[in-house]
């Protein structure tokens, strides 16, 4: 694959994606959809709609307490109106249909807004505000629960730990995500394309919880096309990806139905 | 893969025969803008590039007077082949496809490969009339749907619908003919590319012996827009019946 030229988008054009499974649906039979379908189709028919960048990962479902998602997303668009047009494709409707009997309830995705000092739960932030590429460079990730020293006022807790972050970011860093709960929180960093990932306030935010991932995200480009013999992901073992998209040079391609 | 015949000789038993019940997750309007919105396109649009030839989606479900027992949504998908279909899951579009049915129809909805008719029928058993190849996107479909009379059991029903068939199997008059009954129903397709009436003829000779029907002739319907343009899709009312025209790949 050739390499992608970098395409910023706004810190606020991504849908941050918490994932639980439907109550009886065994987490085999959630992974294997997931990467048999469901995220090979994210990646292969959004695109086109506007999709920049697409970060799914599946947390170790070992002793995760039921309050740490199942699964997490960053669906970044090229820009929130992108992601609402994006529903008057066919291609798009289709893949929304596929989210079925999958997910239970607490299965939430929204759009961030800017750190302002404390955390709510629930409410995805952005900690940056600049615009950035998420596809490329590097991204590292964090899932966690509360440890047990933390359990108390721990959305206060990250509340203070975000706001030292915003005051010292990295300089390699141009986006980071924050989304918490009572029982979890989940992080997103990202690193500019060609910056080495080094020590970020990552560590200490991940020496307050017990983590059940925490790992740079894989670039990965699909093994095939919609038509294209293709079984898709183990996502047991692409636990954490960033999926290398083909991505149109702009959604001006979107073309209106011809008469 | 039959990517380069053209014509291609499309086999009469490598046919999809769908018929499908409404589940309870979705009021009328809320199915039919569905299909129209997202199924029957998409049921053309991610299956074409892997060998589907022919779709012919009809919506029975809302029609006065139609028996529970009788389904929402009828389909014939004509493939290159079996084989064709099989392989077609091996991709990603039709896995996808698939799967965006899951929370719409009841789980005794179901579609089946057609056997060569021999006089009898099984319940939920469709079978194939002629055994000979045709073009069912080009041809004149008449479609049937039934129910059984109130005061017929339903192992009459399914010799009253043979009797039917086999009349019309051996007039040999038509260039496809396609059935299925079940509990409580009957679906029939008929292909008559000479428009010589004879697919209306044998369509009036079931509904005689079917309580409520209804027969239909698939309008010739093409999609105006891509997969990826900005397009809120078809308009699908109660009754309607498309004969969906679409370049195959071996065209």
């Amino acid at each position: 694959m050739a390499h992608a030229k970098s395409h910023p988008v706004a810190a606020d054009s991504v849908h941050v994606w918490r994932g639980f499974r439907a109550p009886g649906k065994a987490f085999a039979d959630f992974a294997q959809f997931l990467g048999n379908v469901f995220v090979p189709a994210c990646s292969l028919l959004q695109p086109k709609a506007g999709l920049r960048a697409y970060l799914p990962s599946l947390p170790s479902p070992v002793n995760k307490p039921a309050a740490v998602p199942d699964q997490t997303a960053l669906m970044f668009w090229e820009n929130q109106q992108a992601y609402t047009q994006a529903f008057l494709t066919p291609a798009v409707r289709a893949y929304t249909n596929l989210h079925g009997d999958v997910y239970g309830p607490g299965s939430a995705a929204t759009f961030p807004i800017a750190f302002a000092g404390s955390v709510a739960a629930d409410q995805p932030y952005h900690l940056l505000d600049n615009p950035a590429d998420w596809m490329l460079g590097n991204v590292r990730h964090l899932v966690g629960a509360p440890s047990a020293t933390q359990a108390q006022n721990f959305l206060q807790a990250i509340s203070t730990w975000a706001a030292s972050f915003r005051s010292k970011a990295p300089p390699g860093i141009d986006g980071a995500l924050l989304c918490a709960g009572q029982g979890y929180v989940m992080y997103w960093e990202h690193w500019k394309e060609g910056q080495t990932v080094s020590t970020s306030p990552l560590e200490a935010l991940a020496a307050m919880v017990t983590p059940f991932l925490s790992k740079q995200a894989q670039a990965v480009a699909p093994g095939g096309g919609l038509w294209d013999v293709w079984a898709g992901w183990d996502l047991t073992q692409f636990d954490c990806m960033n999926v290398q998209l083909q991505r149109p040079e702009s959604i001006g391609d979107l073309k209106e139905p011809a008469k | 893969m039959a990517d380069t015949k053209t014509p291609f000789a499309i086999p009469p038993n490598a046919v999809r025969v769908w018929r499908g019940w409404r589940g309870p997750a979705l009021d009328l309007n809320a199915f039919l803008q569905r299909l129209g919105t997202v199924f029957i396109p998409a049921t053309v649009e991610m299956q074409i590039k892997v060998g589907l030839d022919t779709y012919v989606p009809t919506i029975p479900g809302g029609l006065a007077g139609k028996p529970d027992t009788v389904p929402d949504e009828t389909a014939i998908l004509f493939w290159d082949s079996q084989q064709t279909y099989t392989d077609g899951f091996e991709t990603l579009a039709v896995r996808t496809y698939t799967l965006t049915h899951a929370a719409v129809y009841t789980p005794n909805s179901r579609a089946d490969f057609p056997t060569l008719f021999a006089n009898q029928l099984t319940p939920d058993q469709p079978c194939y009339l002629f055994n000979k190849p045709a073009d069912w996107m080009k041809g004149v479909i008449t479609h049937l749907i039934g129910g059984p009379p109130a005061n017929v059991a339903p192992a009459q029903f399914y010799a009253n619908v043979a009797q039917q068939l086999t009349a019309i199997q051996s007039a040999a008059k038509l260039q496809g003919g396609i059935a299925c009954v079940g509990n409580g129903y009957v679906v029939s397709w008929l292909l008559d590319s000479t428009g010589s009436g004879q697919g209306a003829a044998a369509a009036a000779a079931l509904a005689g012996v079917c309580g409520w029907s209804t027969v239909v002739n698939p309008a010739s319907t093409e999609l105006l827009s891509g997969f990826w343009d900005k397009w809120p899709g078809m308009t699908v009312n109660s009754g309607d019946s498309f004969n969906m025209q679409f370049k195959r790949r071996w065209e």
